[in-house]
């Protein structure tokens, strides 16, 4: 069964009200020291984890860069009608035996 | 002004915890201690809070090299503090076993008292508290970790999608979409509970 708004909106406020009213806390004595033995243990922060760490956003923002060069080239190779199916036939188009016999010969 | 030197101070703080002063990081857990259990103390059952608080500084710790802006050490904790609890919350939900019960008389018969505005619960005051607390407990319980955390967050203590996804480190979009999911589960749960059982009163 579904509740009506204003049904549904009386049961929120109390519930609302209960879960802002904070009981008091008050931790251990033996709870900070106990936290900073934990971090005591782990030690020094390695710098080498700080560097990697900035190594990996720092590769993230060359990003950009890296998509503006490959439009750039892109459009270059376009623009300079540059056809790698074209180079391909070339070098079959080669007469090839001509080709051995020259190297044969020393030609 | 204050807030100004106080944000310097966990700066340099955090410049010495890094330049391997470990011994300095206690400056932040004693200044930030009572701001993490504040939020701890409403996300999580008290027997825990303790351990919880624990593994956000250590986790704290351990990720200082990647925090950026400095000065805004205390909300870069909120967020950690919050995150951390999504993890207890996805643990607890995985280990549980035990099926999850229907409410008691008590607790219906304070969901019936609140949609029927009924005026005895002013002389009964602590009782409704307690029952308040159940229903909202066992509400809870009855959602996943993801909406149990939007819930918390957004429902209860009226945060900003936005605000929710930055504690979370969600996308906006997906905050509200669980928001929504679990509003209305929750008030399919809430009205199964008490609407459900004044009709069926009703009838007899």
């Amino acid at each position: 069964m579904k509740l009506s708004t204003t049904d549904h909106n009386k049961i929120k406020k109390e519930l609302s009200a209960v879960w802002s009213e904070q009981a008091d806390f008050k931790e251990s004595r033996t709870w900070q020291a106990n936290t900073m033995r934990q971090i005591r243990r782990i030690g020094p922060l390695d710098n080498g984890q700080g560097y990697f760490l900035q190594l990996g956003q720092n590769i993230w923002r060359l990003a950009p860069v890296a998509c503006i060069l490959i439009i750039a080239l892109t459009a270059m190779v376009i623009r300079t009608d540059f056809f790698p199916q074209d180079a391909v036939l070339t070098v079959f188009d080669y007469d090839m035996e001509e080709l051995i016999l020259k190297q044969v010969i020393g030609l | 002004m204050q807030g100004q030197t106080t944000q310097e101070d966990d700066a340099a703080a955090i410049s010495r915890v890094l330049a391997g002063e470990i011994n300095d990081f206690e400056y932040l857990i004693e200044k930030y201690k009572g701001y993490v259990f504040s939020i701890l103390r409403k996300h999580l059952p008290g027997d825990e809070v303790e351990d919880v608080a624990q593994e956000v500084f250590i986790r704290a710790y351990k990720s200082l090299p990647t925090l950026k802006n400095r000065a805004g050490f205390k909300n870069w904790l909120s967020s950690i503090t919050v995150k951390t609890t999504y993890d207890f919350w996805r643990r607890q939900y995985r280990n549980r076993e035990v099926a999850m019960s229907t409410l008691s008389t008590e607790n219906r018969n304070w969901l019936d008292g609140i949609i029927a505005d009924a005026s005895h619960r002013s002389f009964h005051e602590i009782n409704s508290r307690k029952d308040a607390r159940e229903v909202l407990d066992w509400a809870l319980n009855h959602l996943s970790a993801e909406e149990r955390m939007v819930i918390q967050l957004v429902y209860l203590e009226d945060f900003s999608g936005k605000e929710a996804a930055r504690l979370l480190g969600w996308s906006t979009a997906n905050v509200k979409v669980r928001s929504f999911r679990a509003r209305k589960k929750l008030r399919k749960l809430l009205g199964d509970e008490g609407h459900g059982r004044q009709e069926i009163m009703g009838e007899r």
